[in-house]
């Protein structure tokens, strides 16, 4: 046989193996047992547990673990003074919430605002009540929600005065918490309703 | 009946525009904020169609009380909001202000700014005369009354 057609056929063999390798990969990475990340959701693995945290919701009820405890919780970071992401994501989730069947009971919308010296209750009900009245508004000290943030690996920092306002800069994604209170999974974004209403279903095994 | 109906389909499906001789800006609109809000963002498209880079330096409206021209970056999940001076609108360019991206930040209204009501802006450049475009307010989606 000569050079040229033995480097050939050794090069065909060596391809033919890659490839029967790169499926056998793909039936392994693609087994849905194992798989953690689709285009809309990154799952974790296993669920992570939250510490107990005590904020209080738009009626100046308290607002902690036992609140969460029993639901699949869609949870989003803003602040009332955003007039673009945090609209935009709350009318993404008044979105989902019909998509995913309406008056699902065990399903619930919280925006925690991470402003809580301009967005007191009162403010905190106008606002999520515009979006849907079954919204729920959260906020509290600076401790306890950074209780809830540093688990869920969510950050938030306001920024500094200028003309008498301020930003706040904040997580962009929607933490999706079970009911037994653990964080189950990320919506990352770009928000898209109907990919996080088909996340939702997979997650919670509709 | 036929003009009233004209002019009736005209107003709600047309996109809210505005012309000038160097600058086309289309798709207008605020997004109708919840009770009590004390900002608002504005949006639309606008068209450079002079062959020189331009810059929009201000923006203005009776109906708030100032306007400031913002950025939005997603840092590694975290969402940036900047005030930024001016927005550069390169030759024979678009440059969208949309939901997640550049929009007008509209601060403490003078009025309660619902859909249906139009916003008159003016925008104001490096160069040349301001703009003044009427953007609807609309809750939800966007300039137009459908879904995306």
């Amino acid at each position: 046989m000569n050079r040229n057609l033995s480097t050939t056929l050794s090069l065909i063999a060596a391809f033919l193996i890659l490839v029967a390798l790169g499926f056998l990969a793909g039936r392994v990475f693609n087994d849905p047992a194992r798989r953690t990340t689709s285009d809309a959701y990154t799952r974790l693995e296993p669920a992570a547990a939250l510490p107990e945290f005590e904020l209080h919701d738009q009626s100046g009820q308290p607002f902690g673990l036992k609140q969460l405890a029993g639901k699949w919780s869609m949870v989003f970071f803003g602040y009332t003074h955003c007039p673009d992401i945090c609209p935009t994501t709350l009318t993404v989730l008044r979105e989902v919430e019909r998509l995913a069947g309406g008056k699902a009971k065990n399903l619930q919308y919280i925006f925690v605002s991470v402003d809580p010296d301009r967005d007191r209750p009162a403010k905190l009900k106008a606002y999520v009540s515009y979006f849907h009245p079954d919204f729920i508004g959260a906020t509290g000290t600076q401790t306890e929600l950074m209780r809830l943030t540093r688990a869920l690996g969510a950050y938030y920092e306001a920024g500094p005065s200028q003309n008498g306002g301020y930003e706040v800069q904040h997580s962009a994604g929607i933490f999706l918490i079970d009911p037994e209170t653990k964080f189950r999974a990320l919506f990352s974004g770009p928000h898209d309703a109907a990919k996080i209403a088909n996340g939702l279903k997979q997650l919670r095994g509709d | 009946m036929r003009v009233l109906v004209a002019v009736l389909f005209s107003i709600c499906c047309f996109p809210a525009a505005a012309a000038d001789e160097a600058f086309v800006v289309r798709n207008a609109w605020v997004r109708e904020a919840p009770p009590g809000a004390e900002v608002l963002a504005a949006y639309f498209e606008i068209e450079n169609r002079t062959p020189a880079g331009r810059q929009l330096i201000a923006a203005s409206s009776q109906d708030v009380e100032r306007i400031e021209i913002h950025s939005v970056t997603l840092d590694k999940g975290v969402a940036r909001m900047t005030p930024i001076p001016s927005l550069a609108l390169p030759a024979h360019s678009v440059v969208a202000l949309k939901p997640g991206g550049y929009h007008l930040m509209l601060h403490k209204p003078r009025r309660v700014l619902t859909d249906g009501m139009t916003v008159a802006i003016e925008l104001r450049f490096d160069s040349g005369a301001p703009l003044t475009v009427q953007a609807p307010v609309r809750r939800g989606h966007g300039p137009m009354m459908h879904h995306p």
